[in-house]
């Protein structure tokens, strides 16, 4: 058997990101197989200015990051990266998957656009956000609003730096889910690559009776549909059981 | 938190699609794996072409620095025998000072695993020119080591990891002589992991791997003793004290 017979996804990731491989690695199907390219991104995201270039270096080192994926012959770029898709408003999202497709020369997914596409797709026009950002929270609620989906409340950790979201632990995502979750609310998005979600996601599901989607979770499930792999996978939420 | 019980740093050549889900596939709870990819030019290994990666390691030392890994390994084999004993101590110590923890490299791990196995004299297999494998044997005998029979199957560069396991299977096979004391098969981007045990088995003797002897000497280096089973007699031992 071919290892990745079934796909290769490339995982464009921010340097300091330690979730997302463990997570992809926990739920990916037999014969897919995920490989990760680093974009060096400064880690502070105390303020909007330090937030912004955190963005900025990290995008700007998309291009490279799938250069050196390409030759490991991946079938789907994931650009793994909330905030650098979501900061700039809608559109900017397209803009880094057509610039990673050329630079890589294979299709690409963007983490804020299967964010709400899997939103939409699960027919939620109303959502709860979570975050572990300080200041970018407006930025996102303006992201999901030009999409189409109304946020009812917006709440954020209030971390200082990219590195301290990664260690987050899973009950931080238990307790965000809780805190966003409005009586108007159809379900709960929660974001960031680089914030444990996966593990939860049916346990939250169950005890709010709504669903839940994770940064993580929609990446990898837009991965995944891609490259055609359309696997029901159980345990991490409606959107890979249904969707 | 993922990797509670250790964060491994890969620095890989950029084309690698195989060490990580190898790793992942035998790794025990708790250790997780972070790779960061080295571009590499030409498609044949040289000194030119690997050293034109190496360019690129100081960015991915950076990179896994963010990560706070707690290991980090030069997971390339070839580039360490090129430049022959000594280059890749150096390698490891100008790591170790950017990084503050250990740095190892394939071939420094791949020589602790031979002592753990107290093994002297060793036969190698390889996807690479005769050139390449001769600079292998000369580093290997420099470090202490009877290379008893080499057997070589070039392949370039960008198809080493479309090769089946089977291909690593036969070619030990043939690497494999009476007087040999243990089997490698090198290549970081060469699948074997799902045929180690088997070939142990017909050859009876142990057989190390590239990637293997990385797990291995990472694991130790974390001071991890959790068995890993079905993947080579190597990683059954006991690492941290042997």
């Amino acid at each position: 058997m071919e290892l990745g017979e079934r796909g290769r996804i490339g995982l464009v990731l921010p340097a300091m990101n330690t979730v997302a491989e463990p997570e992809i690695y926990s739920i990916l199907p037999e014969g897919v197989t995920a490989h990760t390219a680093r974009m060096y991104a400064p880690v502070d995201i105390s303020d909007e200015e330090n937030f912004v270039r955190m963005c900025d270096v990290g995008c700007e080192n998309g291009e490279q990051a799938a250069k050196e994926l390409a030759t490991a012959k991946v079938d789907v770029y994931a650009f793994a990266f909330t905030a650098g898709s979501f900061y700039k408003g809608a559109g900017w999202d397209e803009e880094i998957a057509r610039r990673i497709e050329k630079a890589g020369g294979a299709p690409c997914i963007v983490t804020a656009t299967a964010a709400a596409q899997a939103i939409k797709q699960m027919g939620l026009k109303r959502i709860g956000v979570g975050t572990p950002y300080a200041v970018a929270n407006q930025r996102l609620k303006g992201f999901f609003e030009q999409k189409g989906i109304a946020v009812t409340k917006i709440e954020g950790l209030v971390l200082p730096t990219a590195v301290h979201v990664g260690r987050q632990p899973i009950m931080k995502f238990e307790e965000l889910v809780r805190a966003v979750n409005t009586p108007d609310a159809e379900g709960v998005f929660i974001s960031c690559t680089n914030f444990v979600t996966l593990s939860k996601i049916d346990a939250m599901e169950r005890e709010i009776g709504k669903p839940v989607i994770s940064s993580n979770q929609a990446t990898f499930w837009a991965a995944l549909r891609k490259i055609g792999v359309t696997d029901k996978i159980k345990g991490v939420g409606r959107l890979f059981r249904e969707f | 938190m993922y990797g509670w019980k250790g964060k491994i740093g890969l620095l890989v050549p950029a084309g690698n699609r195989v060490i990580i889900p190898e790793f992942y596939r035998i790794a025990p709870p708790g250790i997780a794996f972070f790779e960061t990819r080295m571009i590499v030019q030409g498609s044949w290994i040289s000194e030119d072409s690997n050293f034109s990666m190496i360019g690129n390691a100081e960015r991915g030392l950076e990179e896994l620095k963010m990560c706070k890994v707690d290991v980090c390994v030069l997971a390339c084999t070839a580039t360490s025998f090129l430049k022959g004993k000594g280059w890749d101590q150096a390698f490891v110590t100008e790591g170790e000072k950017k990084l503050g923890v250990p740095v190892t490299t394939t071939v420094l791990s791949l020589l602790e695993a031979l002592k753990v196995l107290k093994t002297k004299r060793i036969a190698i297999a390889s996807p690479w020119t005769p050139d390449i494998s001769n600079r292998a044997v000369e580093y290997l005998e420099a470090s202490g080591f009877e290379v008893v029979h080499a057997c070589s199957e070039p392949i370039d560069r960008i198809r080493v990891n479309d090769q089946l396991p089977e291909f690593a299977y036969s070619l030990a096979a043939k690497a494999d002589v009476p007087a040999a004391e243990a089997v490698c098969i090198f290549a970081t981007d060469l699948r074997s992991i799902e045929i180690l045990s088997a070939l142990e088995k017909t050859l009876g003797k142990p057989v190390v791997s590239s990637n293997q002897a990385i797990l291995f000497n990472v694991l130790r280096l974390l001071k991890d003793d959790q068995p890993i089973t079905g993947f080579g007699s190597l990683l059954e031992r006991p690492r941290t004290r042997i």
